[in-house]
């Protein structure tokens, strides 16, 4: 009977040992390659980006600022678990993907959009979130007045990063209303601390140009 | 040839890892001196104050600029809004444009009083909800199920959320729902082996960390193990508890509590059929027959009497080892316990908000791949540790 329970008891261990495991790294690699994959492409993609953003800056328009965005962006809302778009980091030649929802289901495919949040492009403050482990392994490199860009259905939006801020986890100041078309972009803090993390790195950055689809 | 292909390669690659700041605003541009006449200011002061507030003109295009940040302008503001500097501050900290402790002009990022005058007039525009009160709270409460306000709130604390957190209804409608039915597919999805028996990840973790928290290697741990082996030797080989004597069985429910007992568990019996929830002792589950149908649903809890997992073992699961050819009747089952746990389904349309939830709580990014990883070797390392252990000791 002992012998039976003390086997018992190893084989629960190794067993789900094994299963936690191989699920969460599983779930890492796939994090981890997703950012190192877009990493790679993004070589290629950034200069045709870039090409893009030129003409802007030659002609600056008045819409850039204050743009007012249309009511109807997104004439049907995403729903649970849709992939909405891509975020592209150009210093980071990052480009993800952005599923709705910030459970863990959406987290560990790519970049999630807090659902509580309005969707990007559209005037408020629209709220990414991601895991710092995977995708967003090197936010922290991001600096004040780089580009951010959102290219969903709607269109493709330029967001300039404002302000970085370190909150605590629980801090209810960053998923607020703002009157500007804002993006918030949250994830965990310190970027190499061992277990869970206590606080949350935030970068808010103001849309500064929107090119929409239709 | 080959060398020098590779270098230009290289060049084009850095280039394109270049910032995309391309707007790139030069002191003496015309423009940036026609803004400066227009908003009244010196072009060294406004340099100073950029300076100041570590910005970089270049990155900035002309109409991102506005007028900086001063003790004058600000006192304008506050009589604009018949505010005191206290609850300006009060209200840029609600709002995340300040923290705790900072004053209006420590803002160092680009922000300027054009900006902050928008700001605060939104803010206290307030027609973004209806702020929350007790009846529109019970509507509330009625329209979702919840008894009262402390059910509600402690259906919030599950998610580390909180009634206080909201001002206004709306938002508190919209996390509710989102709690309620945005996880609905959370922790069905993966298909391990042990979602087929009921048992979530979580819950997987709290029983190994239970698990862990015991001290295995203590002698006298093993002691007792080693003790009531001896004891479960002495009671013969049965098939079915009715082949028993009452002093037997009654042994055997000893020895079962004990193992319970060193092992910090508490277990619970519930025989279940669609709504139907029975309690049923160790005991007569010993002496039943078949489950009649029923799926047997087991609870963990630790001696605190904090859950930590439940295991259900379906009725077609039956007929076999756990539950022998055995005399006895589901008439037997204790009385069940009522549970009233319908929550209301109720309908609405999952859109997303067309503005942003107030004081939303930010989306947990703290799951740690890296460190379950950790956690999960050192899990293998100490059943494999057990397992020689346990060669060691039959030999």
């Amino acid at each position: 009977m002992k012998r039976l329970i003390i086997l018992m008891l190893s084989v629960v261990l190794i067993v789900s040992g094994l299963w936690f495991t191989t699920t969460n790294g599983y779930k890492f690699i796939k994090g981890y390659l997703l950012f190192k994959t877009s990493e790679s492409q993004q070589t290629v993609l950034a200069e045709p980006i870039e090409r893009d953003e030129e003409p802007e800056a030659e002609t600056p328009e008045v819409e850039t600022k204050e743009t007012v965005a249309p009511d109807d962006l997104y004439p049907v809302r995403p729903t649970k678990g849709e992939h909405i778009g891509e975020l592209l980091i150009p210093s980071l030649n990052a480009e993800l993907p952005i599923y709705h929802g910030t459970h863990e289901d959406e987290l560990e495919k790519g970049v999630g959009h807090f659902e509580g949040s309005v969707l990007p492009g559209e005037n408020d403050n629209s709220v990414l979130s991601g895991h710092r482990d995977t995708v967003f392994r090197k936010l922290g490199e991001v600096e004040k007045g780089e580009l951010l860009v959102v290219r969903t259905s709607a269109g493709e939006f330029t967001y300039k990063v404002r302000r970085m801020r370190i909150v605590d986890k629980e801090d209810r100041t960053v998923i607020v209303p703002k009157p500007k078309a804002t993006l918030t972009i949250s994830t965990c803090y310190p970027f190499d601390f061992i277990g869970a993390a206590p606080d949350r790195y935030i970068i808010m950055a103001d849309l500064v140009s929107a090119e929409y689809a239709n | 040839m080959k060398r020098l292909l590779s270098m230009l390669v290289a060049v084009a690659l850095l280039l394109t890892v270049l910032p995309v700041s391309t707007f790139a605003l030069d002191a003496n541009d015309a423009s940036f001196n026609e803004f400066l006449k227009e908003i009244g200011w010196d072009k060294q002061d406004y340099l100073d104050y950029l300076e100041s507030k570590e910005l970089d003109l270049s990155q900035y295009d002309i109409d991102e600029l506005g007028t900086p940040l001063t003790e004058d302008s600000i006192q304008i503001l506050l009589q604009d809004y018949d505010l005191t500097r206290d609850e300006l501050n009060k209200l840029l900290i609600e709002n995340g444009d300040i923290e705790e402790g900072q004053d209006v002009l420590d803002i160092d990022w680009l922000f300027f009083t054009e900006d902050l005058e928008w700001f605060v007039g939104f803010y206290l525009e307030d027609d973004w909800g209806t702020p929350i009160t007790e009846e529109n709270l019970q509507e509330l409460l009625n329209e979702y199920g919840f008894a009262n306000k402390e059910e509600l709130e402690s259906f919030l604390n599950e998610f580390g959320d909180s009634i206080e957190d909201y001002e206004y209804i709306e938002d508190l409608d919209w996390i509710i729902y989102w709690y309620m039915y945005g996880h609905e597919e959370f922790s069905l999805d993966f298909d391990g082996l042990f979602s087929e028996i009921g048992l979530t990840s979580e819950e997987l973790e709290r029983l190994i960390n239970h698990f862990m928290s015991l001290d295995l290697e203590n002698p006298a741990f093993l002691d007792r193990l080693v003790a009531l082996n001896d004891r479960l030797m002495a009671i013969p080989d049965f098939e079915s508890a009715s082949e028993l004597s009452a002093e037997e069985i009654a042994e055997l429910l000893s020895i079962f509590d004990e193992m319970l007992d060193l092992f910090q568990l508490d277990v619970k019996y519930y025989l279940v059929k669609g709504d139907e929830k029975k309690s049923i002792s160790f005991g007569t589950l010993m002496t039943m027959d078949s489950t009649n149908g029923y799926d047997l649903l087991i609870e963990l809890y630790n001696k605190q009497g904090e859950f930590l997992a439940d295991i259900l073992l379906t009725a077609d699961m039956f007929g076999s080892d756990l539950i022998k050819n055995t005399g006895g009747d589901l008439k037997e089952v204790e009385k069940a316990i009522a549970k009233p746990q319908a929550k209301k389904e109720v309908e609405k349309v999952a859109t997303a908000p067309v503005k942003t939830v107030k004081g939303g709580r930010l989306p947990d990014t703290a799951t740690d791949y890296a460190n379950n990883m950790l956690f999960g070797l050192g899990a293998l390392l100490a059943g494999v540790i057990l397992f020689r252990r346990r060669k060691v000791v039959m030999k």
